[in-house]
């Protein structure tokens, strides 16, 4: 069984020119399967947001559709987006073209 | 009297109050989500790895090799630190998150099968899939009691 932390990282980053201070941001989108507070405990222990703002977040996506839960570089966004879909949460990532 | 199922204790750890029924359906339903992990029917597992750059083909198509494997790795051991956890009577806060990832990973096979939408679904008792939603209901609010218990110990 080979361990997950040895496979290569993707070599996109260079290819693309990003990597560096490229703004992105990890949204998070309502599905009618993962509780509302789950997801406010997941915000609550991925990112250290207090009760409060988690909530505010869970709300967003609940009657929004969605959230933008975080942000920063590619490789952070990227981190974010798996520890999501690790708990179990739609998440997914673009750049910040606003 | 309503009786809390989880409790967060004074040691920082989780109490377990699960009868002997409860302590079996989650025996089984993990066994039966490592086997729906390791043969990985999209069909069934599709909602266990999102996507992650809808925009972007070739940036997701990396994404998915890096991660899919290293995100199978982590549920199998939550799997597998549920099953070994799943007589006690106080379970620390990480094997309590292992239980939380491999009961909502259970919901979410299930949700997508019964096509769990925004409003409630009306199954009558007949229906094939009726068993199914009645194991999800019940992990639902498993997973209601686990969370409370949780974030009041954060």
């Amino acid at each position: 069984m080979s361990s997950p932390l040895e496979v290569a990282e993707p070599d996109i980053d260079v290819e693309l020119g990003l990597g560096t201070d490229s703004p992105w941001i990890v949204l998070v989108w309502n599905d009618p399967i993962n509780l509302m507070s789950y997801v406010t405990f997941v915000f609550q222990k991925l990112f250290g947001y207090s009760e409060k703002k988690a909530n505010e977040l869970m709300l967003d996506v609940h009657e929004k559709g969605r959230a933008v839960v975080s942000n920063g570089t590619k490789e952070k966004a990227e981190a974010d987006v798996a520890r999501l879909h690790e708990h179990g949460l739609w998440a997914t990532m673009q750049k910040d073209d606003a | 009297m309503f009786k809390r199922l989880f409790v967060s204790t004074r040691g920082g750890k989780v109490g377990v109050r699960l009868d002997d029924t409860m302590r079996a359906l989650l025996r089984q339903v993990s066994e039966e989500l490592r086997e729906v992990l390791l043969v990985d029917d999209d069909t069934q597992t599709r909602r266990l790895y999102p996507t992650a750059y809808p925009d972007d083909e070739t940036l997701e198509s990396g994404y998915q090799d890096m991660m899919h494997d290293q995100l199978l790795m982590q549920r199998l051991d939550a799997i597998d630190q549920l099953e070994a956890t799943v007589e006690d009577e106080e379970i620390s806060v990480e094997v309590a998150d292992a239980w939380m990832s491999t009961i909502n990973q259970v919901r979410l096979v299930l949700g997508t099968q019964l096509d769990v939408g925004e409003t409630d679904l009306e199954i009558s008792e007949d229906d094939p899939l009726a068993t199914n939603y009645v194991v999800y209901q019940v992990l639902t609010h498993l997973l209601e009691e686990l969370t409370q218990a949780r974030i009041s110990s954060l």
